[in-house]
């Protein structure tokens, strides 16, 4: 009896902790259906309509999507996350396969520059890169937002780690076959290392999609904003327009749940592969 | 490489040279100026505000993340029907980006009509001001980012757990150790690099938030929940003083810097066999 109590204590326990953790989703998600009016209506006394609209409507969504910017936004977070993934993933996996396969003078030296920029917090590099950024005529443009987060050490570290294990006989069997540099690379390099790829595409594309400080001080055309920025816009400009300020979080929320959803075993790889370095 | 040359390399040390000079971005002409900036630092209220503000939040915000994530951690470790799925929900706040979070919490703290004044009210509390007062806008934003953060320490604590082999764990029960010592002997020993990792990781990240700060309170009301990272984003983004930033970001560095080594200090002195 007592282990049955026990057990049903837990679990209320473990429940209490999940409703918690994401009831301020929820609730963004149900009010996001709901007019302005009512978002706020069923909040200040609790009851069974706090949780379901009465008259649920998808008028917020119908207006950000159709009337207001917001597709632009969005598409140019989804540009920027993509290029960066792409142009990330060939030169990152580039040096990566230049560091784990080829001895070149100072080699040790230049991946221990690679590892010290990797503890290098973005915000502190945040007020120079600007100047820099300035100098070359890129701010308010796509390439302000996309170039600088191409090149990442931990993509580079993680691919490394991962041809750095691939057995030479791999690549001689290769090159007997007739694979010379470039296939190498391209057709036995990176195939081979796909858990590493996908971890790092999944990294830059989740920072690119999360990243507010940098686009909000290097672009400041409308046409250039990213959904983050965006959001925050809808907040000041908007004040009054709740359910669309809510409709919107849930769109940008989406892709990232759906990533989660999909890839939840490099998910959980990538945070605990951060981790490891430690 | 050269990409990680110049976006990355270059301004950390061009950052720390930028404090000595006063910024013309329009001329686009730097004027060295020594130390002024950083005397009238010293002079600042704001930033002595932002710096104890920062010391403030950390000493609150990281150390209540770390244990609550190792709660949460040994918890969603045991081996239990349906466990898996608690461990992704309980991760959940961890996927939504920063500004959502921020922005949808927000919105429940708003005074009089708030969730979270109705959730209050419904458990019989007078409703409160919250984002809006000088003495509740900082304890709302640490509760804000507690939520935040707590599911993605977890999962690296989780990846810590399961390092440590079974057998050790089987041997202390074998030799009569309770569940309580169990985890003082063995979990908590044979855990400390992963503690030690998520206690200076989680340290940096939040020295150096912004976020949400600028979506749910610009720092006030009357400078109440400024940030140092607040600051330099006001000082070199707002007033469009370069030179006066790089020096409230170095101050930044260097109060990060003696976090992290008083911690590891701290943390190897506690746990070290």
């Amino acid at each position: 009896m007592g282990h049955i109590a026990r057990r049903g204590a837990l679990y209320a326990g473990l429940v209490l902790l999940a409703v918690a953790s994401v009831f301020p989703l929820l609730w963004a998600g149900i009010s996001s259906v709901r007019h302005d009016d009512d978002i706020f209506r069923y909040t200040a006394t609790l009851s069974w309509r706090t949780l379901v609209p009465d008259a649920p409507t998808l008028d917020n969504y119908r207006q950000i999507l159709l009337h207001d910017r917001f597709v632009r936004f969005f598409g140019n977070s989804v540009l920027v996350a993509g290029a960066t993934v792409t142009l990330g993933l060939f030169v990152n996996s580039l040096a990566a396969y230049g560091f784990a396969r080829f001895e070149f003078p100072s080699r040790r030296l230049l991946f221990g520059l690679v590892l010290v920029t990797l503890m290098v917090p973005f915000e502190v590099i945040v007020l120079p890169l600007y100047l820099v950024v300035r100098e070359l005529g890129w701010l308010d443009t796509y390439a302000a937002l996309i170039i600088p987060a191409v090149p990442d050490a931990f993509s580079i570290f993680l691919i490394r780690q991962f041809m750095a294990k691939l057995p030479r006989d791999l690549f001689d069997a290769a090159r007997v076959d007739g694979a010379s540099g470039w296939s190498l690379y391209w057709r036995i390099a990176l195939p081979s290392v796909k858990p590493a790829l996908v971890t790092a595409s999944l990294l830059l594309f989740l920072r690119q999609w999360d990243a507010f400080f940098w686009p909000l001080v290097a672009t400041s055309s409308l046409e250039l904003t990213v959904i983050q920025v965006a959001l925050t816009k809808y907040m000041t400009e908007f004040v009054t327009y709740w359910g669309r300020l809510l409709a919107g979080s849930i769109l940008a929320t989406l892709p990232i749940v759906l990533l989660f959803l999909v890839l939840q075993r490099y998910y959980v790889q990538s945070v605990t592969s951060t981790g490891l370095k430690g | 490489m050269v990409g990680l040359g110049l976006f990355k390399l270059y301004p950390i040390v061009a950052g720390l040279r930028l404090s000595f000079y006063e910024v013309r971005l329009i001329a686009r002409r730097l004027d060295f100026i020594g130390l002024a900036n950083y005397a009238e630092l010293i002079h600042d209220p704001v930033i002595w505000k932002a710096t104890a503000n920062t010391v403030l939040f950390n000493l609150v915000v990281t150390p209540v993340q770390v244990v609550l994530a190792l709660g949460l951690a040994v918890l969603v470790n045991r081996q239990l029907r349906g466990m898996a799925a608690f461990r992704s929900v309980y991760f959940v706040p961890a996927v939504i980006s920063l500004v959502v979070a921020s922005i949808v919490w927000k919105l429940m703290y708003a005074p009089d009509n708030g969730l979270l004044n109705g959730a209050l009210h419904a458990l019989g509390l007078p409703r409160q001001t919250f984002l809006t007062s000088t003495t509740q806008a900082m304890a709302s934003v640490m509760l804000m980012v507690v939520w935040k953060g707590v599911g993605y320490w977890m999962v690296i604590l989780v990846a810590g757990l399961k390092e440590i082999p079974e057998a050790i764990h089987e041997a202390a029960r074998v030799d009569g150790a309770g569940p309580i010592r169990r985890f003082t002997a063995v979990t908590l020993p044979l855990l400390t690099p992963a503690l030690l990792f998520v206690a200076v990781a989680d340290t940096a990240i939040n020295f150096l938030l912004f976020v949400p700060v600028y979506v749910m309170t610009q720092g006030g009301p009357s400078d109440s929940t400024t940030l140092l990272m607040f600051e330099v984003y006001r000082n070199a983004f707002v007033y469009t003083r370069f030179g006066y930033a790089s020096a409230v970001s170095t101050l930044l560095l260097v109060v990060i810097a003696g976090a992290v080594v008083l911690q590891i200090r701290f943390l190897r002195v506690e746990f070290e066999y």
